[in-house]
């Protein structure tokens, strides 16, 4: 834990510190897939194409730094048997994860402005996951925060035809989201695919 | 300039639709069908060879204090499914009023909520005690025994079978209690086709068997 801390405050502050002087800003609007990872792909293990994200950055040279919210709902479905002492069962298992962001970014842009450019970024904040399982006529669920931390690779391409205030930007995304209580450590990778605006 | 505002966008808005979808919801009742079984871990099943049942399906759901309508039309499949899984399983159909039965296997149903299947102190005679195998011994003030005791199964909000195999050889805690050595129960939502009621009854009859092993007879 404490090496993304450290990581995230390495990328974050510089962020922070650069957003001197002359300023714009990016809002963007992703469609974002997930697959789980770890201990969350024990309870869901299915690629999921469900999820959006929002993000606005504030940008000064080859720095930004910002605010990302998302949303990515993973599911699977599957006809189990469980065991446990002296009891076993069989039913349509559907598990669900709906895993809410809430990250403050930083970012940092390879190449020129104006033409393709690659970034690398970290996201750190806080993580609501809510994990459910249906399975006959039950319903089990719990809810946790977690605090966690994201790095991120991407890149951005500005759109020909609104040169300069339009861009289609791509990003792959690591999700770490620390052992919150009784819940153990979330982690989950998205890949995000979007358009950004930027004034 | 705003044509690529607008075309972008709807784009986007039918990409985001189509991703906001919710995922994997139940799509037919058979998908609420669940099979649940118990078993006492002391019990030696292997040690049984013989069975009876009673012929018919008792709704059990009066005395839960509520109301129950169970519908008897799927009750001679029902039993006639549990005693060829209890043939399957290795066991002799014997005729309980002339020879004692290692194991009896009682069957019951419920359609109503919040009954509490497993509450102790449950009595069994009112609604088999008219049946002529039972050994001696047993009379009205006899309840239901289960080894695996507390397990509180509750808010059945629709249709339950259970299934209870009782071992009258084992002495029970309190005299005259039938020990319960093994049980299923079988909930799912009332329903579907006839022929879909039918075909899910057995296939989760066959699965309370099929995921008892521990049931099978040399």
């Amino acid at each position: 834990m404490r090496i993304w801390t450290f990581a995230a405050a390495a990328l974050l502050v510089p962020a922070l510190a650069s957003a001197q002087g002359e300023r714009s800003s990016w809002f963007g609007l992703t469609w974002s897939m997930a697959g789980t990872t770890g201990t969350t792909k024990e309870f869901v293990s299915d690629y999921s194409l469900r999820g959006i994200g929002l993000e606005w950055r504030q940008l000064r040279g080859n720095k930004s730094y910002g605010l990302s919210l998302g949303w990515n709902a993973m599911n699977q479905e599957s006809l189990e048997t469980s065991s446990l002492p002296s009891i076993d069962l069989t039913g349509f298992q559907f598990r669900y994860i709906n895993a809410y962001s809430i990250l403050a970014t930083g970012h940092a842009y390879l190449g020129q402005s104006g033409s393709a450019r690659p970034f690398l970024g970290i996201k750190a904040g806080t993580y609501y996951m809510n994990r459910r399982v249906d399975v006959g006529l039950w319903t089990v669920s719990d809810n946790s925060w977690h605090l966690g931390v994201a790095p991120e690779v991407g890149f951005v391409v500005p759109l020909r035809q609104s040169y300069g205030s339009e861009a289609f930007y791509t990003a792959f995304r690591y999700n770490y989201a620390f052992k919150a209580g009784d819940t153990p450590t979330q982690s989950f990778y998205t890949i995000d695919i979007g358009i950004a605006t930027r004034r | 300039m705003q044509r690529n505002h607008v075309l972008w966008g709807a784009l986007f808005g039918c990409l985001l639709g189509a991703a906001a979808c919710y995922p994997g919801e139940i799509d037919s009742a058979a998908q609420t069908d669940l099979v649940v079984t118990f078993h006492d871990n002391a019990a030696d099943f292997q040690a049984n060879a013989t069975f009876d049942m009673p012929d018919s399906v008792v709704d059990i759901g009066v005395a839960g204090g509520g109301s129950s309508t169970l519908d008897h039309t799927y009750d001679a499949q029902i039993l006639a499914k549990v005693a060829a899984e209890m043939v399957a399983a290795g066991y002799t159909r014997v005729d309980a009023t002339t020879t004692r039965p290692d194991v009896v296997v009682v069957v019951s149903g419920i359609t109503v909520e919040n009954y509490y299947y497993y509450t102790p102190g449950y009595p069994w005679y009112p609604y088999w005690g008219w049946w002529g195998g039972w050994p001696a011994g047993y009379g009205a003030s006899s309840n239901w025994y289960y080894p695996w005791y507390p397990v509180y199964s509750t808010n059945f909000t629709s249709g339950t079978i259970f299934l209870t195999m009782v071992d009258p050889d084992i002495p029970p805690p309190t005299a005259g209690d039938q020990v319960s050595i093994w049980s299923a129960a079988i909930n799912g939502m009332l329903e579907g086709t006839a022929p879909e009621i039918s075909s899910r009854i057995n296939n989760n009859i066959g699965q309370a068997f099929a995921q008892s092993p521990y049931l099978n007879v040399p």
